[in-house]
């Protein structure tokens, strides 16, 4: 927001400021921030307090968490398959929303509705609905056993093989859309250049389409890490006792055993731990995102 | 940057390219001497950057050949036609550095390094744009974005450049400038440059010769000068420069030419030949603004002569240009350097135009 206008400003004396655009837009986020500060800041803000005084003051939460327990593990356990996640998806992702990036008309409706429709039923029935496809008498199961690729039918369930699937299928279209935004902002012109310049289609993808779509690459990532790292039901359904996730973890502290202190303890680590890892990645994406944002 | 022997002789033979039911382009035959410079001119849509896009090769025609240096190009994929192009956004990388972005061809080509940087920063010079290596694109000018595209379309010494309207981004004073920059680059790359755009005065001011495109056909090729002055066909002529224009009604032979008939009681000498047994409905009458003279009092010599009253005039860059009404259905329009007219006349003043006979033009109605 630069566009200032001093027209209207009348030398009246020192406090006779400018009318600024910005000036008026400022007061447009008054009602984001108060609902933020007060639903979101402030709970979280007690979460912490909790960690640190609940049901005595001091670090004694924190010590049971980086103590022997599982409870490093699980969270351990919870980033990585946040970022197992997060790369099958992108990998997955990328090719099905550079196709679309190119289509038009009819296709790319069709495309676009596939990757949507998903997103209108619910994490909880898409979850069940991979139990149907994975369990022991699965129709996963029956295909392989029908098709004599297995003599005995093949226990995937519980375990990460099926989190990852699940999680990878709600999340993708939150890595294919980002990703199919910036992309279709490319000018095709440059594509052309780049032929004409001497580029075989490889290079031409490699050293312009690929840089130039990262600003999408870095906000799928963001999107589906940040999001992942909270899942609940999938890993629970899927993953069983032994695949379990911090969200998994801090809600059982916090209402089988009510053991607030420690369920707060373990939300802030997850916080802590998460907000170090975006800022790593941004410092290690930022140059390269910001160079093709600047245009 | 050697002398202007190093252009390509370009080709084309029978091109055309539909779209389903669209014919973007007719068959065409096109013939570019090496070093030439070639403008392409004709109105939107009327397939010019389709010709350009078959030849630079990401348009696939539907036939025809395409021989640059004698070669056909046609299978050729776009990145080993070794063509150059100016695209009309420029198309710079934006996430790239202006070096980035004219070094990019030469690293594809897997020039060395060190011998890149004494490409780039010898072509910098060329387009005056010293120092300006480690900028950013989007911190330059839209004429300097020019300069850097015209210096990445030829580092890589292509034998051919292509430009799609590389100026039609700029405002009039800068695009003027830029002309005279493009004609000086031309004189030293020696390229032979095929320019689109659709500015008359470019392209005449650019050009060895000027194609005129029209519904995906070339319809005349020639000098400035010889288009200005002996256009093919009534399309040429009202496109090429103003034209004034008259349907004609009737043709009669006269002692030392030919009597035209253009209604409302007007005729028109001329000492053009029409063409066999014409009877006028095929042909148009074109006289330019500049051929008129503006008097008070009918001049004898002048083989036509006839009596109006200024609609308007206009002061525009050296050129006074009246409108002036004949008759009910007739204007004209006259165009006189001020310095040199013999009378400046005012709206609503009667005024007598004359011009000779030879200056009436006949060319076939389009
Ligand atoms: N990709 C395309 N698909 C369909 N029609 C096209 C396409 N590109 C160009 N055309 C049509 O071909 C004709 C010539 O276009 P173009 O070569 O871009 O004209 P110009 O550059 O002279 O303005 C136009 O009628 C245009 O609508
Ligand atoms: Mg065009």
């Amino acid at each position: 927001m630069q566009g200032r206008s001093t027209l209207t400003s009348r030398p009246d004396g020192p406090t006779a400021r400018p009318w600024s655009a910005t000036g008026f837009y400022g007061w447009l986020l008054a009602v984001p921030t108060g609902f933020l500060a007060v639903f979101f800041a402030w709970p979280l803000l007690r979460v912490v307090w909790r960690g640190f005084t609940d049901p005595h003051p001091g670090l004694a939460n924190f010590v049971t968490v980086f103590g022997d327990g599982p409870y490093l593990f699980v969270l351990w356990n919870t980033i990585e398959t946040a970022a197992t996640v997060t790369v099958l998806c992108l990998l997955i992702a990328y090719p099905i929303a550079y196709v679309m990036s190119k289509a038009r008309g009819m296709s790319l409706q069709v495309m676009a509705a596939l990757v949507l429709i998903p997103l209108w039923t619910s994490v909880v029935i898409r979850s069940y609905a991979w139990m149907v496809v994975f369990q022991r008498r699965g129709i996963l199961n029956d295909l392989l056993l029908a098709a004599g690729i297995v003599d005995t039918p093949v226990r995937f369930l519980p375990g990460s093989f099926g989190v990852h699937v699940g999680m990878v299928h709600i999340m993708l279209p939150f890595m294919v859309l980002p990703l199919l935004s910036s992309m279709r902002s490319i000018d095709r012109t440059l594509l052309r250049a780049a032929a004409v310049l001497g580029a075989s289609p490889s290079n031409a993808f490699l050293k312009v389409f690929l840089p130039l779509s990262l600003p999408g690459v870095n906000a799928g990532v963001a999107l589906v890490f940040m999001t992942s790292l909270g899942f609940f039901v999938t890993p629970a359904l899927l993953g069983g006792p032994r695949h379990m996730t911090a969200a998994v973890l801090i809600e059982q502290q916090a209402n089988t055993y009510l053991n607030w202190g420690l369920a707060s303890a373990l939300a802030t680590t997850l916080l802590v731990i998460t907000l170090a890892i975006y800022l790593v990645y941004l410092r290690v994406t930022g140059g390269a995102a910001e160079a093709a944002l600047a245009r | 940057m050697s002398g202007a022997s190093r252009g390509a002789h370009l080709a084309i033979q029978g091109l055309y390219k539909r779209y389903g039911d669209v014919q973007a382009l007719a068959p065409t035959d096109l013939d570019v001497a090496q070093g030439e410079f070639f403008a392409l001119i004709g109105p939107s849509g009327s397939g010019k950057s389709t010709l350009l896009g078959s030849i630079a090769g990401f348009v696939p025609p539907s036939g025809g050949r395409i021989l640059v240096g004698g070669v056909d190009v046609v299978s050729v994929p776009p990145y080993r036609r070794n063509i150059g192009m100016v695209f009309q956004n420029y198309a710079l990388f934006p996430h790239m550095v202006v070096f980035d972005n004219i070094a990019f061809p030469l690293r594809m080509r897997k020039v060395a390094e060190t011998e890149i940087r004494t490409r780039v920063e010898r072509m910098l010079a060329v387009v005056r744009l010293e120092g300006m290596g480690a900028r950013r694109t989007s911190q330059l000018s839209g004429g300097q974005q020019q300069r850097v595209a015209l210096a990445r379309a030829a580092v890589y010494d292509p034998p051919l450049l292509l430009m799609d309207e590389p100026l039609g981004a700029l405002d009039k004073n800068l695009r003027e400038e830029m002309q005279d920059e493009i004609k000086q680059f031309h004189r030293q790359i020696g390229a032979t440059v095929l320019y689109v755009t659709h500015d008359q005065d470019e392209a005449a001011r650019l050009s060895d010769r000027i194609a005129i495109v029209n519904h995906g056909r070339i319809v005349q090729v020639g000098a400035p000068r010889e288009l200005y002055e002996a256009p093919c066909n009534s399309f040429v002529a009202s496109f090429l420069g103003e034209a004034n224009l008259f349907p004609i009604q009737s043709v009669a032979p006269a002692v030392d030419g030919t009597t035209l008939e253009i209604g409302g009681g007007m005729r028109l000498a001329t000492t053009r030949k029409p063409p066999e047994a014409a009877t006028g409905a095929g042909i148009m009458a074109c006289v330019r603004p500049e051929a008129i003279g503006l008097n008070h009092r009918t001049s004898a010599a002048a083989g036509n002569t006839v009596e109006g009253i200024v609609d308007d005039a206009v002061y525009t860059a050296g050129m006074l240009r009246y409108r002036v009404r004949v008759s009910d259905s007739i204007q004209l329009t006259v165009r006189q350097p001020p310095g040199h007219a013999a009378h400046h006349a005012i709206p609503g003043e009667r005024v007598v135009l004359s011009w000779r006979a030879e200056d009436t033009l006949l060319v076939p109605r389009e």
